[in-house]
């Protein structure tokens, strides 16, 4: 019965969006205050209802209720308890559930934080989400829906793919798709307020709030996944240029623009169209980024099942909401100019090459990653576009933006001579001087690239703590210091792991060692071993270092019971400053096994590097956006006219 | 009344009652607006309707009834009905003998009843209409087997092989491969497919463990020689 | 021209150049890197590059799959069950990888005209096919008889 709830309360929410998507946006358009109130309550409802069916089928999930389809897929009686709740966004349907369930909570979460607004701008903000999320319920309905029954019911389920049997994956997607949401809240605002005419300074405020929280979930979603892929897929790798690992890049690449031009577009008035723009573009390229990896286009670990069904609803839903929303903008840009009479300062120029370089950069993925797809499906043949392409691309794309990152928190907002420019760079310079002599004391061997790497690292850590200085304690600043430091760390993770990573792959057999950059690895034994839903081959190998290190690793070759799928567990011994990372190959005859061994120095750094972005983004977000939202009065009036420019 | 529609009709009454409350009695903004009673009633007809429209199209009801049905005892209630349905299936296969799947229904239904002809004879038009299939190759070339008396013949032997060159890891083609190999003396091959039956089998059920005990046998056996 | 207009257009001609040096940079690398797919019958048929990287894609063939005394070379054969073709790979074959499934590698020919693979690629799960693959066994398999029953 549960299941046939979770379904019935999903149809009603369903409805609920709609009507909060009609009615309130009419009520707008004709001035019906009992139309507009209407919205926040529908989205509440709408929320509550989505959350019971979300819950209804967890429940099909823990109590193993093999009737309902999905369940029985990707689900089965010895999956561990906390799989079977990751199971529930584990495939397909499931995690477009999630998604609306995040999507109508973040649109509660917008409903009461944008009490300062004037009512026709909440009603058609909530009248938006209204619509995707009716959309959304209705692609779940009819093209995925994961409460539909086996009749008879299975005795036992499948299984659920044994490479989301991971802590990484159970929290990946729920980052992930906040991030998105935040994205689609943003959109809805923009909408909202080009319908009515008008973008005001507290709305853009507002939406700074909601930008930083979706780009600290889209940065930590994305670190998750490559921490997920690095351990799981056994070669090392962190990130693979794959496409669904580019879908969630591009919308961020875009949202890191957008984060630096918002501050413009408040403090200076200038960049209003720009920004708007960029909200759409983020919006879409989330949208983008959900139909490619749930569309089957791509093949992936995440797409389940090609269905040209699902891409076509997709595809329509992101073009009936992105090309009116793209018209709207059009014909409201005359209303998005800025004031002519301001003009740009050095530190605006340099938010504007930041931008450039980002979006660059956003095209060369978006290229690499639509250019195999379109010749598909135009017949052309089957090519697709090798990782040496993004590499080739995006170091020399990245390099001016880190070297941009270490001299624009250094200028004075206003200032336009180019002497101070230069004045700045001090600091930087010094920083990366100090980084360079230190990873040259420090390190064993040193190559010009990761040499190159840390002194970037260093000239980014400089402009961060010269920053602080001048700021003298300002708290908005310290948001971005902490991301622009966590930047600093992800560089030196990136050049140094990639620039000296040593790796070997041996055919070894017990009793036999490997050596391996100062570490000698010996493989003791090889035993059988169970866990709960599989049975493994459990290498055991002791690790000797010249650096001390004495540690025990335990590479296993897994085998699932209910897909009979074989995996590779790998042993990793962790430290601060590298990662030792085994292994197990295939049993070869004899006793003897293929393993393949890597030292990674800093790796550790690279995931270290986006959490601190993370937690920069939500520095900014405690400090200046919650509590912004109720210190409405709070903006100068001089502000509120540079910003606010009525219909005209 | 089951628990179902009870809770469903309490789930919607909320619902309206929230939808209802904005438009008819709260006033946000104090402006005396009049309560708006013409939307609340098409709000009230049109929620219901389109939900339970939507949910008498997509949802399963009905297995709200089955469920409700006793677990238990459930052989005793299909097996008078077994005859019939087998006597039904068999004349609307004769109406429509290009039905494959229904073919291999009613194969498999009569190996169970141990009516072996009738069931290699199913078998064989499953297998003319659905082509190679490996799980279909796999049953048919067990019917023969069991039709000579356990002796897997040519015939037998060429679905086994063609079933597991289209699907190398198919568990019954594997352990009926075993069992041809292990007939003729061939323990170690009979050994490896069943390696591989057991490492594709879902692990610790009744499957799992025929197979174990086959491979203690071949094991010991092989031993001995 | 004032001041100002000469300033706007200084910096449109910098962003202009800006943007056409990085699209000639990306593009040249685009062109350098991108994979063609191929499958046995059309790299027989002379279809496949020899100078440069592609993909090859197909199902490993039943009992053809040799390991070298060292224990990380591996030979074996990929068929779209019309053509073979050799491979090489020297390192560990993922997990997947299995006699008579559909596998991705990515490499390129050797003057014997064998194909030296840097990646293999296997599928990701028991029901899933490389599409790629799937799409060249169709072809391959409507252009070859099938053997009678």
């Amino acid at each position: 019965m549960i299941p046939e709830l979770g379904h019935f309360a999903l149809i009603l929410a369903g409805v609920v969006a709609l009507v909060q998507g009609v009615l309130p946006m009419a009520g707008a358009a004709q001035q019906r205050a009992r139309w507009m109130a209407l919205a926040r309550p529908a989205s509440v409802m709408q929320a509550l209802l989505v959350l019971l069916a979300f819950g209804c089928l967890a429940q099909a999930f823990v109590g193993n209720d093999f009737s309902v389809a999905y369940v029985a897929a990707h689900s089965n009686t010895r999956l561990p308890f906390l799989y079977r709740i990751a199971a529930v966004w584990g495939a397909h349907e499931g995690s477009l559930l999630l998604w609306v369930v995040l999507l109508s909570g973040c649109g509660v979460l917008a409903a009461f934080t944008s009490r300062a607004f004037a009512a026709p701008f909440v009603a058609r903000l909530l009248a938006v989400l209204g619509l995707l999320g009716a959309g959304f319920i209705a692609f779940i309905l009819f093209t995925s829906n994961p409460f539909l029954r086996l009749d008879p019911a299975l005795t036992d389920g499948r299984d659920l793919n044994p490479l989301l049997q991971d802590l990484g994956l159970v929290l990946h997607p729920p980052m992930l798709y906040l991030g998105y949401v935040g994205f689609v809240v943003a959109f809805a605002a923009v909408v909202a307020a080009l319908l009515g005419g008008r973008v005001e300074a507290h709305a853009l405020r507002w939406l700074r709030t909601w930008l930083a929280l979706a780009w600290m979930a889209l940065t930590l979603g994305i670190a998750l996944g490559s921490w997920w892929a690095y351990r799981e897929l056994g070669w090392g790798g962190w990130w693979f240029w794959d496409p669904v690992e580019n879908a969630s890049l591009l919308p961020w690449l875009v949202a890191t623009a957008l984060l630096h031009t918002l501050p413009v577009a408040l403090k200076r008035g200038h960049l209003l169209a720009w920004t708007v723009a960029l909200i759409l573009l983020a919006f879409a390229l989330s949208l983008l980024g959900i139909f490619l990896v749930r569309s089957g286009s791509l093949a992936s670990v995440h797409a389940f099942a090609a269905d040209p069904a699902r891409g076509a609803f997709i595809l329509a839903l992101l073009l009936l909401s992105v090309v009116p929303a793209l018209l709207l903008f059009v014909r409201r840009l005359p209303v998005l100019r800025a004031p002519s009479d301001v003009p740009l300062c050095a530190r605006t120029i340099l938010l504007l090459a930041n931008n450039g370089l980002l979006l660059a950069a956003t095209a060369t993925v978006l290229l690499g990653t639509l250019y195999p797809l379109l010749v598909d499906a135009w017949g052309l043949g089957t090519v697709s576009v090798g990782a040496a392409y993004y590499q080739a691309v995006f170091v020399p794309l990245l390099v001016p933006l880190l070297l941009l990152l270490g001299v624009g928190p250094l200028l004075p907002w206003g200032e336009r001579r180019g002497v101070v420019v230069l004045r700045a760079v001090r600091w930087p310079m010094a920083g990366a001087a100090l980084a360079v002599w230190g990873a040259w004391q420090g390190l064993a061997s040193l190559t010009a690239g990761a040499g190159f790497g840390v002194a970037l690292a260093g000239w980014i850590v400089g402009a961060a703590l010269a920053a602080v200085r001048d700021a003298r304690c300002a708290p908005a600043v310290y948001g971005m210091v902490l991301a622009h430091v966590g930047v600093a760390v992800f560089t030196v993770g990136v050049s140094l792991s990639t620039a000296l990573h040593i790796e070997r792959t041996a055919r070894l057999v017990p009793g036999e060692a490997l050596t391996l950059g100062g570490y000698v690895l010996s493989f003791v034994a090889v035993h059988a071993d169970a866990g709960p839903n599989y049975r493994a081959q459990r290498a055991t190998f002791q690790v000797t270092g010249d650096d001390g290190t004495r540690a025990t690793l335990f590479p296993e070759k897994r085998r699932y019971a209910g897909s009979a799928m074989p995996m590779t567990e790998v042993a990793i011994d962790a430290r601060w400053d590298r990662d030792l990372y085994l292994a197990l190959g295939e049993p070869l005859d004899a006793g003897a096994w293929t393993v393949r061994a890597y030292v990674k120095p800093f790796i550790r750094w690279i995931w270290a590097g986006c959490l601190l972005m993370a937690l920069g983004a939500g520095a900014a977000l405690v400090e200046r956006g919650l509590l912004a939202v109720r210190r409405r009065g709070a903006i100068p009036a001089a502000l509120r006219t540079a910003v606010t420019v009525t219909r005209t | 009344m089951t628990n179902f529609t009870v809770l469903a009709t309490l789930l919607m009454i909320g619902t309206l009652v929230v939808l209802m409350y904005p438009l008819l009695i709260h006033d946000e903004t104090r402006a005396r607006v009049r309560g708006d009673v013409s939307t609340a009633v098409v709000l009230a007809l049109l929620v219901p309707l389109a939900t339970a429209a939507l949910y008498v199209h997509l949802g399963r009801p009905d297995v709200l009834r089955a469920a409700a049905r006793p677990a238990a005892g459930v052989d005793a209630v299909y097996a008078p009905t077994l005859d019939a349905s087998l006597r039904t299936l068999r004349e609307r296969l004769s109406r429509e003998p290009n039905d494959a799947r229904g073919w291999m229904t009613l194969a498999r239904a009569e190996f169970e009843q141990d009516a072996i002809d009738a069931a290699v004879a199913a078998y064989a038009r499953a297998h003319a209409l659905l082509g190679d299939e490996p799980q279909l190759l796999a049953e048919y070339a067990e019917a023969l087997a069991v039709q000579h008396d356990g002796v897997f013949t040519a015939t037998a032997n060429t679905l086994l092989a063609r079933a597991l060159f289209l699907q190398p890891d198919n568990r019954h083609a594997l352990w009926l491969a075993g069992l041809a190999a292990y007939a003729r003396g061939d323990t170690a091959t009979a050994i490896e497919r069943w390696e591989r039956a057991l490492a594709a089998a879902p692990m610790g059920g009744a499957e799992a463990q025929r197979i174990e005990a086959a491979l203690a046998e071949a094991r010991a056996a092989s031993a001995v020689r | 021209m004032n001041a100002k207009r000469r300033r706007r257009v200084v910096a449109v001609a910098i962003v202009v150049l800006g943007v056409g040096i990085a699209t000639a940079l990306a593009l040249r690398a685009f062109q350098e890197n991108l994979l063609f797919f191929f499958s046995p019958s059309e790299v027989l048929a002379g279809k496949a590059p020899s100078g440069r990287e592609f993909r090859l894609g197909g199902l490993v063939e039943r009992g053809s799959v040799v390991r070298e005394a060292d224990g990380l070379t591996v030979r074996f054969r990929v068929t779209d069950l019309g053509q073979t073709l050799n491979v090489h790979y020297r390192g560990i074959l993922p997990d997947l990888f299995r006699e008579g499934q559909g596998v991705v590698t990515r490499g390129r020919l050797n003057d014997a005209g064998a194909f030296v693979a840097s990646e293999v690629l296997a599928k990701h799960d028991e029901n899933y096919m490389p599409p790629e693959v799937a799409g060249s066994l169709k072809t391959a398999q409507s252009n070859t008889p099938r053997p009678a029953p």
